[in-house]
């Protein structure tokens, strides 16, 4: 079956995610200089345009980064704008590895309510970063719930299994209070897109505060790059206004 | 090794899967043109739209459909036939088939041409004419519009989006060349579909919805377009979705809806895990049976 080889890839992935619990109880697993710790919210208003819609979301994120390096968890939800219907909500970790080098994994729930499917997804990457530059890589496995409750979001049974690359090539220079995140990213908190669905960001982000951020971020996205007939499948605006505590 | 019955395995494996994908990317990407930054990234083009609203418009070479005389019928359909100038293709056996079986038409799921250039489209109508007894009608690839071919493509081939209806089935013929339908084509398509009577409905495109475990680049890859392609199919009773570009063929139910995928009809195209084929459709009244007939096999 299919679907048997997807699994393995996900037997793996939970695996390798798994493998980092030990490194849990390690005694030197304070958090490198430089990454923040405590409470963080994050309030988010999206509009999204594509072939199926023109839609807004909005979303909310809380993450808790502690001083250790291994447990760092969020998590997430974005509703519908006008009729509260779920569109999407995740929950993860991030593990900070060295200065530079961070991974995370998520599981998250993708929905699509006016047509009772659902995209499951696991995944699990790592980063680096170094300077303005920012590089990551990982691997997801989705599944596509096409039969049954299409709400439940640890169902990974399906006919319709899928493995998904994930990747990120970003910079983001800044001066004074503002930055600026541009790049080429396949995945987000909420969404893991498929592989002939490719685009750029760019997101000015004004420090408001130390501790309060405020974010403009456009999104275009693009069918058809691999085979050079490049076109538009779907563009995003998004405002964000982000939120530390001591 | 060659399929049997039906023609497909059960299983494929994961390399084999990646070597696809790898190997698609290559193939589908060859013949590629160079792209306008400013006008296709920066901005933005929706190219698919247009091409949608030219065919509404009627500018595009106007197709001649046949008229059934009766509910028991038989068609072929293949995809990625690559005609190309100085290449061999299996228009002859092909047309030979089709008159052995009576079929009275022959359906192409996009890549008619290799590059989408006079000499190719010259040499296409030509092959078609002389070799197919029967109607040729085409869905778009992205092969046919390589070369700036959308131009000659109207002017040979046809509109990129139609539809035409014969005893009890429905074939829409949609553009997703680009692996995109744009929303005014989703919107056209779900609206045709809501308001179709007859009960075998086949809607015809390039690019597959759905290509396997592992995604390539040879599925369409926005989640949105896609959970609303297969759940309007599923609803709107679609009996197949027929496709190719990926070169190796393959068959998958999701929701009550068949997905195939063609493996290329073509003979120099390779192909992964697979030999050149096409399909034979046999209609009787709301039953639709189909058998994959190897061009080997009927060489004569």
């Amino acid at each position: 079956m299919p679907c048997l080889d997807a699994r393995r890839i996900t037997m793996v992935l939970a695996a390798l995610i798994l493998l980092t619990c030990p490194l849990l109880v390690r005694a030197d697993s304070a958090k490198p200089e430089g990454y923040p710790t405590g409470a963080m919210v994050r309030l988010d208003y999206l509009y999204l345009e594509d072939a199926t819609q023109e839609e807004y979301y909005a979303g909310f994120t809380f993450a808790y980064d502690t001083d250790g390096k291994w447990f760092n968890p969020r998590a997430g939800i974005r509703l519908r704008a006008d009729d509260g219907q779920i569109r999407a909500y995740f929950a993860g970790n991030d593990f900070i590895i060295t200065r530079r080098l961070s991974a995370g994994a998520r599981l998250t729930h993708a929905e699509y309510g006016d047509w009772e499917t659902a995209i499951n997804s696991l995944c699990g990457y790592v980063t680096y970063r170094r300077w303005w530059f920012r590089v990551g890589l990982g691997l997801g496995y989705a599944a596509v719930i096409l039969e049954g409750p299409y709400q439940n979001p640890i169902e990974f049974g399906t006919e319709m299994p899928e493995t998904r690359f994930l990747y990120d090539l970003s910079i983001r220079p800044h001066y004074k209070d503002f930055e600026l995140d541009v790049g080429l990213k396949n995945f987000d908190d909420f969404d893991v897109n498929g592989f002939d669905d490719n685009g750029y960001h760019l997101e000015p982000i004004w420090h408001v505060t130390d501790n309060t951020a405020v974010s403009a971020k456009y999104e275009k996205r693009f069918a058809g790059v691999f085979i050079n007939m490049i076109n538009v499948s779907s563009e995003s605006w998004t405002v964000s206004v982000e939120h530390r505590f001591d | 090794m060659r399929d049997t019955g039906d023609g497909f395995r059960s299983r494929r494996s994961f390399l084999a899967d990646l070597a696809a994908g790898a190997g698609a990317a290559a193939l589908l990407g060859g013949g590629c043109e160079t792209f306008d930054f400013w006008e296709d990234i920066a901005v933005g083009t929706d190219k698919v739209t247009d091409r949608f609203h030219q065919s509404m418009a009627g500018h595009a070479k106007e197709l001649v459909f046949p008229e059934a005389d009766s509910d028991e019928f038989s068609f072929l359909w293949l995809s990625d036939i690559h005609i190309q100038a100085g290449r061999g293709h299996w228009m002859k056996e092909l047309g030979a088939f089709a008159d052995q079986v009576g079929a009275r038409f022959v359906l192409h799921s996009g890549d008619a041409v290799d590059k989408g250039n006079d000499q190719n489209f010259q040499l296409f109508t030509t092959v078609v004419d002389r070799e197919i007894p029967v109607p040729f009608f085409n869905a778009i690839g992205n092969h046919d519009l390589y070369s700036k071919g959308w131009d000659l493509y109207k002017l040979y081939v046809g509109p990129s989006v139609y539809r035409f209806e014969y005893a009890t089935c429905e074939f829409i013929f949609i553009d997703d060349a680009a692996g995109t339908l744009g929303k005014d084509q989703m919107d056209w398509l779900e609206d045709v579909l809501s308001h179709i009577s007859v009960p075998n409905r086949f809607v015809l495109g390039h690019y597959p919805i759905y290509d396997g475990s592992l995604q390539t680049p040879s599925s369409m890859g926005n989640n949105e377009e896609r959970m609303k392609m297969i759940s309007m199919f599923q609803k709107l009773n679609v009996k197949y979705f027929l496709c190719g570009h990926k070169h190796t063929g393959a068959q998958y139910h999701l929701r009550h809806t068949t997905y195939l995928i063609s493996g290329a009809g073509s003979t120099y195209k390779l192909i992964l895990q697979d030999e050149p084929h096409f399909y034979l459709f046999d209609v009787r009244g709301d039953e639709v049976m189909k058998h994959k007939i190897y061009f080997e096999d009927i060489r004569s």
